[in-house]
Formats: C-alpha cells, structure tokens, sequence
C-alpha cells in the first residue's frame, strides 16, 4: 500500500524549561531520553512502514517542546531517519519550530542541509519583561540573533509566533512588538490570545488572583490592532490567528484546517486517517514503553491497538469539525467544496443556522460560500457551536 | 364470639410522634427488631421509610402500618399494630388521621434537645383525638442528655404527667421493652363492636402496579371480609374487596380484618383519589349511619408551574405526574401554557417539603429536566362588579389589572416558633420582615421561648425557613397553620427581559416590599443569566412602572486563539462542552436563561443586604 500526499506532523517534546503558560506535552530534565526516544521514532516509522511501504510527504512539520533541544548527532539521525522511512521528494513544505537561544549556526546547517524550508519561531514578545512574565528562556537580543542566522543560513520562509494578553502587556507594548516584528520582515506571523490553561504556572497564580491579565476590551483592542497593523504592512489575515505575505501560508496547517488525514508521530502526536483520530501515548516514559521494542504488527487494527485515544468520527461529526475548521479560515468555507466531500448541499444540512447567523451578522455570504463577519471572528466558538448537535 | 373479644382485649394500635431526627424511625427499628418481626440481619436500617428519597432526606412521607407480636411480662401474646406518621408540617392531615387510627402514641422526645414545635403540634393533634400519650426520652446515651430537665418540660409544656416517661436509646436498644409494656399496660384496647355496620377509618393508600390501590384502614366497627362489596363514604364509589392483609413487615394475607384490627385492603382501586384519606370504608349493603368524624378533603396550599426544559418532553412530564399522581391523592396538576416556557402544568401541593419532593422525583425517577417556577400561594381576588366577585389566583399571570380588582385576600397562617431566648430577638425581626403579626410568647422553660406570629402563607412559602435556620443556627423549630384569608395590598411584579415579560417570573407581592424585592431580583438574574451575544435588559415593572433595571452587557468575545496542531478532538470537546451548557438553558424570546434563573424568585437572602 502507498501512502501519498500526506502531512506528517513529528512531536519532539523535550524543552530547557516549561514556560509559565505552557500546558502542551513537552518536558524538561530529560535530555537523557533523546536517544532512546530517537530509537522509538524509527520503531514508529518502521511499524508504519510495515502498512505503508511507501510514505510520500506532503508536508513535513516538526513541532514540540523544542526540536533544537536535539544537540548536532541527533538532529542529523532524525534527518537520517525522515530519509530512510518517507519519500521527501515531493514535498511542499518542511518546517521545524525552534525557540530563540536553543539555535546555533551548526544546527541551522543541519537543517538547511536536510531540506527543511520554513522555519517557525517561538518569539511571543520583543518586550523583555513580558518574556520573563511568560517564562521564556530568551530575550529580544537572543531573537535577532537567530533571525541574523536565518538570513545567513538563506532561509527565507520563517514564521513569528506572537501572544497577546499576556499578563502585564499593555495595548502600547503590544503595538511596539508588533512593529519590531513587522521590521524583521517575517513571511508568515502567528498571533495568539495567551489562554490560561490548568496544569500550568500561570493557572495557580490565576487561582489565587495573582495574575494581572488585561481586560477583555484590551484584548479585543489588541486583537483588533495585529490585524490592523499587519494589513497595513501587506500581510494577508488567512486564520484567525494566521497572518502571511503573498502565497507563504502554512501548507501544512491549512491541512488540518480544510480537514485532510495527517499522521503524527511521537509522543502525544494526533493522526487523522480515513474517519479515524487517534493518538499516541502522552508522556516521553508511556511512548517509549510503547514503541521501545521493533513491532512485528501489520494491520492497521493493531497500529491502533496501541493508541491512547480513538475517536472514530462519523459523517456528522466530520461535517462539523469541517465547518469548526473551515470557518477559522477568513475566507470561511466554499460550499463547492463542501459538496464534494460530503456530497451534501451545505446550504440544506444547516438552513436553521445559518438563516439566525446571517441575521445575527455573525456570517456573510460570499461568492463561493460562507465566512465569519469581523463580529463572528471574535466570536467565533458561538457561531460553530450553532453547527454542533 | 369470646374468642374475638378476646383478641380485641389485647390488640394495641399506636404511632410515634417525634419531632425529625428525635429517633422516630430507629425505635421503630428497634421495637421490630425486640417483637422478632425482624431479625436484625434481615434489617435494612430504618425499614418503615421505603422510598430512597424519604431516607435521604431523613423524613417519611409516607405512612405504613405494622403488625407485631409481644409476649408482655404478664404472659399474654399481644397483637401491636404501629402505625407510621409522616413528620412534616405539609403533611400535617395525614398525620391526624393515622393518630385517629390509633388509641395511643409514644412521643419521643430527644433527651439532648427538648419539645420542638413540630412534637407539640403532633401532641396537640393526638390530645385532639383523645390519645394516650406514653413518653419517651430518648438518646439518653448522648453526653449532651439531661433526662430529667426534659421530663420536667414534658410536664410543665404539655402538661403530661412524665414521672413514668420511659429512659430510652433507641441507638443502643435501651428501654425498648420498657416501652412495650407501657403500650400493653397504658393504651387501650380498642372499643367497638364487630356486629355494628361497617367503619374502616382510611388513613392512606398507595398505588400497586399488579393490584391497585391498596387501602391502609382501621377497622373502628364491624369486620370486612374478601368478597364484600364495599363503599367510600365520601367518594361514594364502590368495590368489591379482593384480599385482605396485613405487614409483619412483610404482607401476609388474612381472612377478615375485625373490629380494632389494622391492616390493608386490595380491592382493584384504579385511581388513589377514590380512597382519601380521613375517608370511611363502609358495607354497601349495609352501610353505617354515618361516617367516622375529621374527613375534610386535602387542598394544595401552595402552586407553582412546572415545565419541560425540553419542550418534546411535555407528554412525558404529563405522564410522570399522572403516575405520580396514582400514589400520591394531595397531587394536584392541570397543564397551562406560558409565553416563555411554552407547554407546561400548574401543580398544586400541600407544601414546599411536598412540593420538591414532587420535583425531585420528577427528575431522578423519569429523567426529565424541568424549571419551576417560584412557588405562589392561592389568592383571592374580588372584582369590582356589582357581585363583587371572587376569582381564585394559583397563578400570578392571572391576577386581573388594578382597576378591574375590588380587593385582594391572600391566606394567613399561625405559626408557632421554639427557639432558644438569645435568638428571640432574631426570629422576632424576621417575623416583622415577614409581615407578621405578633400573638403571644411564652417562656417553655429558663431557656426556650414559643413565639407566636400570624404570617402571610405567601412569606412562608418565600424563604422563611431558611432565613429562620441561618439566623438561629438551626435551633428553632416550627410549625404552620392555616387561619383565613386577610386583604392586603397586593400587587403584581413583572420582570421584563430585553423589553419582553417573561410571565414565568410574574409574582404577586406586598406594594411596601415590591421596590425591594424588584431591585433584589434584577441584581440577583443579572448575576445568573450568562451574557448573551446582545445587551440584555433585565426590568422590574408593575403595571407600566419600571422599578429597577440591571443590564446584561453583550458578550465581546468568545475564540479560541491556537488550534493546537493536529489535536482536533481537543477543540471539538471544548465547542461540545459549550454546547452541553446551552441545552441546559431555555430560550425565553430572545434570551438564552438557565434553570436557576427561574428559581431564583424563590432564593434570595434578604438579609445579604444588611
């Protein structure tokens, strides 16, 4: 069986230090898992291989923790490893995230080397109180420095992520970071509302009401200021939190949001194929107990004996997170599409909603189809509740 | 014949009166458990309260009879039947007609905690039906007991003689054989004659699946055998007895039920409300002259809409309250529609305990989410036609405009309040609070004081007990009467939301607390009623006056900033999580409200705002 086209998302969850507001799976104090882990990455791609005898890759994005966490050898073995086990000929886009300060000129060869073009950033702020507020382990020297070695290594596709409401941010040093950002000429520029989530730093402090955290009409304000600003800098608002120059979205995360199968690999990693999400194990100890041993499975009942969640989605289901997804796009969600995935009239399926969304001016409709009114974006998990059962 | 009247000489019908837990149900447990009715393995604790509501909330609702058998030190085997009572005021006539089943009652009194008011309205209700009172300090084995301090309050509140008060631990079965012989020794055996006509004192009733309605009577004269065809004096309806019997606690046929006997009657009763309680079970052929005396028919004192969150689940909800209803003879429902809650019924009950116990039942048993509305009184509304005349309010909507109203009545209760003296200046300002008028206090003994007010039932049924349990730390007990209809200025309250009345919220009110309870109740929904995607108004009206106004402002903002990678699941069960508190709510117009919104008419701590 050939595998092709397919986005393949690798999870590398080990980090230098957990980030105050960081609830994602990533752990520290355990660089002396890396190898091991590596092991167990190859036993995954070894086991998909057994399905698939040939992987053809879309898109490749490799996420965490910190993947730059990985010191030369093993960042070079992973690469080995892509090789060996995906067909990487094809690809469109690879990405790797790093974190400012955990990236040297070495490690950038590497990576150029192996063919990853984009790479996303972990910025979140050039105001370096707020980088210490959030717990980040560089400061707003250590982010030009690597963008310097962007530029010298010839990477032209990179991406900045940058978070608002954090605590203590005013609307003014939210617009000062904005414009520094702009400065650097990014491609793609990524802004998120911090969201205090359990099981961190930030939602103790939250609890005990030691978190200032700006109001909810700052945060509009601030919301509303990235889109401004970066409009006026020609970057395009694709996603509510996804801005980029020209045609440099994110191939791969426009995957997830039209609603294609995709394969995670690594700890805690979500795959998507045919009607099935499943993911892996959590924790770095519960997946190499998973994965420590070569697996002699082949079928895709026993791949998926050895996931933690399986969600089989039905078309209902399908529908909805199609709409869920599609309508985070700005250009909301083609109803031509929509027929010939589900061979369904959008338009049929959700008269009733859609009839109180357009009265409600949380909807328009466009020459293809549906997308959010400025309205309807910040408010956007109302509208797509509307279209849940 | 003698042997009969032999069996009649050494038959004993009583019930236990105490105030809640004083201990009823664990002597009865252990009065059980000492006649060998049970062997303690047998025992699920507490045996005469079967539902699971009624040992939850550690009351019975509702009343069962016993059977037992005791070989009294003086060598005879007596026939003991115990006749369970309710312990609740809203349920106050079905206790009076269990004790007119009996001769005589233990009254259990809690060695630690003295008379309550409950114990003394129950005395009063056995005094009124000439009982022999045995009692009974109980939980002697606490730390806290001063046996002698109680049995001098017995004597000196009641006017009992208490020097033979039995010293009892139901916990620690003590005294229980003690009890049993005073019941032998003290309480008659009961009078009446086999020949005369039939009278069988009805004193409540339950519905069966498999059989109907089975019948709990005591026979007061005559015998009823299987076969005869019998009547209801005061329904006039009639059947023909199927099976005879009695609990032991467990159901044990028998061939009559004689004069004095108390037991069950099976006899294809379809609906409960054929067999009121206080009614007289008579022959058809040959029926006694009159009834036995005390029947009144039961009426709901308190009312209040009761409507499916769901609107599809209106034919359930009438189904649950029919079957209710079967079991159930104070029930009272007739549907009703409301312009903001949609199809629903008008439930009448005899108070508020009855009232959410109605309620729970709905929901846990037929799994119905529901919202009630505040709960209203019935008032009497006298037009100002040449008749003058009278409409019956159950429902505030249907209170006519002020210049179409004469006057308005609503119900006065009596109602009799024990507590310790350092609250008495406590519950005296809440009485005020409550409109009441004060009667009378007295000194019970040093420490405790009964108060008595006359209260709006209306004021009753708002947050009286609740407000009378924070402010005395639980110490004060209480008890309620109806006494009459007074005029008072009445008037209605609306309460509009983004401009609509919303009819479920409607109550009538006293004008000079109107302005009040008004601004307590927009504050109170503002706090409760999530933002919506508008700013919504929320007003306090009577007729066209605005009297207080809060403002929901709109929701600004709801979106999740990072779709987390592929973690698609993460975000569906957030949007369903969202989804899952919206099925909760009921859209009223335009506005998306919770259930706790409706009830927050009824719960509101006036005394926050001091």
């Amino acid at each position: 069986m050939k595998i092709t086209n397919i986005p393949i998302y690798i999870h590398i969850p080990f980090c230098e230090k957990k980030c105050n507001y960081c609830d994602f799976p990533s752990f520290t104090g355990s660089e002396q898992y890396i190898d091991i882990y590596l092991d167990c990455l190859e036993n995954e791609f070894r086991e998909l291989n057994r399905i698939g005898s040939r992987i053809q890759a879309k898109t490749i994005y490799i996420g965490g923790g910190t993947p730059t966490m990985l010191n030369e050898i093993q960042l070079k073995r992973l690469f080995i490893m892509l090789h060996k086990y995906i067909d990487i000929n094809d690809i469109e886009e690879f990405t790797i995230e790093m974190n400012p300060g955990s990236v040297n000129n070495e490690k950038l060869k590497i990576i150029k080397q192996n063919g990853v073009n984009r790479i996303s950033l972990g910025v979140q702020s050039l105001n370096d109180r707020e980088l210490v507020v959030l717990g980040r382990i560089h400061n707003s020297n250590d982010v030009y420095r690597t963008i310097d070695l962007l530029y010298r290594n010839d990477f032209n596709n990179w991406n900045i992520d940058l978070m608002y409401g954090i605590p203590e941010q005013t609307v003014d040093s939210w617009i000062d970071t904005l414009a520094q950002v702009i400065r650097l000429m990014p491609k793609h520029i990524s802004t998120y509302n911090l969201k205090i989530e359990e099981n961190t730093m930030f939602y103790n402090l939250y609890q005990n009401k030691k978190l200032l955290l700006p109001d909810e009409e700052k945060i509009i304000k601030m919301y509303q200021h990235a889109i401004d600003n970066l409009i006026k800098a020609s970057y395009k608002h694709y996603e509510i939190s996804n801005f980029c120059i020209d045609s440099y979205q994110s191939k791969h995360n426009l995957i997830y949001w039209n609603n294609y199968n995709y394969i995670g690999i690594g700890a805690s990693a979500w795959s998507f194929i045919g009607n099935i999400r499943y993911a892996n194990p959590a924790s770095i100890g519960s997946y190499i107990e998973t994965y420590k041993n070569e697996s002699l499975i082949n079928s895709w009942y026993d791949i998926l004996s050895k996931k933690n969640e399986i969600i089989e989605c039905n078309l209902r289901c399908q529908m909805e997170d199609y709409i869920m997804l599609g309508l985070r796009k700005i250009d909301g969600i083609s109803l031509a599409d929509y027929k010939r995935r589900y061979l369904q009239s959008f338009e049929a399926n959700f008269s009733k909603q859609i009839e109180k969304l357009l009265a409600n001016n949380l909807m328009v409709k466009t020459n293809r189809g549906y997308k959010l009114t400025d309205k309807g974006v910040i408010l956007s998990n109302e509208v797509i509740e509307e279209f849940f059962e | 014949m003698d042997d009969h009247m032999n069996k009649q000489s050494r038959t004993r019908n009583f019930s236990i009166i105490a105030h809640i837990d004083h201990g009823k149900s664990t002597l009865a447990d252990r009065i059980l458990e000492f006649t060998g009715a049970l062997t303690s393995r047998e025992m699920q604790d507490q045996v005469l309260d079967k539902m699971d509501l009624e040992r939850e909330r550690g009351i019975t609702i509702k009343l069962k009879a016993v059977r037992l058998k005791y070989n009294a030190k003086d060598g005879n085997e007596y026939i003991l039947h115990l006749i369970d009572t309710p312990g609740h005021v809203d349920f106050t006539y079905e206790v009076s007609r269990s004790l007119a089943a009996c001769e005589g009652a233990l009254l259990i009194v809690d060695a630690a905690q003295g008379i309550e008011a409950q114990t003394l309205a129950n005395v009063y209700l056995a005094l009124d039906n000439n009982l022999e009172i045995i009692p009974v300090i109980n939980k002697i084995d606490l730390p806290s007991a001063e046996p002698e301090r109680v049995k001098q309050e017995v004597e000196d509140v009641i006017g009992l003689d208490a020097s033979d008060a039995v010293l009892a631990s139901a916990k620690e079965a003590i005294g229980i054989e003690d009890i049993l012989e005073q019941v032998v020794s003290k309480i008659p055996a009961p009078d009446g004659s086999s020949d005369a006509p039939l009278q069988a004192l009805i004193f409540d009733s339950h519905f069966d699946p498999y059989r109907g309605v089975i019948v709990y009577a005591r026979v007061v004269n005559g015998c009823i055998k299987p076969g005869m065809k019998i009547r209801m004096m005061a329904t006039e309806k009639e059947f023909e007895v199927i099976e005879l019997g009695t609990f032991t606690p467990k159901p044990i046929k028998v061939d009559e039920l004689n004069v004095g006997e108390v037991g069950f009657v099976v006899a294809s009763i379809r609906n409960v409300k054929d067999t009121r309680v206080g009614d007289t079970i008579t022959d058809a052929k040959r029926p006694a002259d009159k009834p036995l005396p005390g029947y009144r028919k039961v009426n709901p004192m308190v009312f209040c809409g009761m409507y499916p969150i769901e609107t599809a689940q209106y034919e359930d909800l009438r189904e649950a309250l029919e079957k209710l209803e079967l079991n159930d003879a104070s029930l009272q429902f007739e549907p009703e529609t409301s312009t903001a809650l949609g199809f629903g019924f008008r439930c009448g009950f005899l108070g508020l305990l009855h009232m959410e116990i109605i309620q729970e039942r709905i929901e846990r048993e037929f799994n119905i989410a529901l919202i009630t509305t505040a709960p209203s009184v019935v008032y009497h509304a006298y037009l100002n036609d040449t008749n003058k005349t009278l409409i019956k309010i159950d429902n505030p909507t249907k209170l006519p405009p002020p210049d179409k109203l004469d006057r308005v009545e609503e119900p006065y209760v009596k109602a009799s309040i024990m507590v310790p003296n350092d609250y008495v200046g406590a519950v005296m300002e809440i009485c005020q609070n409550k409109r009441g008028d004060y009667k009378d206090m007295k000194y019970i003994d040093a420490n405790r004081v009964s108060i008595i007010y006359e209260v709006p039932l209306s004021e009753i049924v708002y947050d009286f007990f609740d407000q009378l349990k924070s402010q005395t730390k639980g110490y004060a007990s209480f008890d309620y009467e109806l006494i009459g209809y007074r005029t008072s200025k009445l008037v209605k309250m609306d309460i509009l939301l983004n401009n609509e009345e919303v009819d479920a919220f409607s109550l009538i009110i006293h004008k000079d607390k109107a302005y009040q309870r008004g601004r307590l109740l927009v504050e109170k929904l503002r706090g409760i009623i999530p933002r919506q995607m508008f700013e919504v108004p929320i007003q306090a009206a009577i007729g066209n006056k605005i009297i207080a106004r809060e403002t929901i402002s709109a929701m600004r903002k709801n979106v999740l900033a990072k779709c987390y990678g592929g973690d698609i699941s993460r975000k569906r069960k957030l949007i369903e999580k969202q989804k899952e508190g919206k099925k909760r709510m009921k859209q009223v117009g335009s506005v998306e409200l919770p259930q706790e919104a409706f009830m927050a008419v009824l719960q509101m701590d006036e005394s926050s705002k001091k």
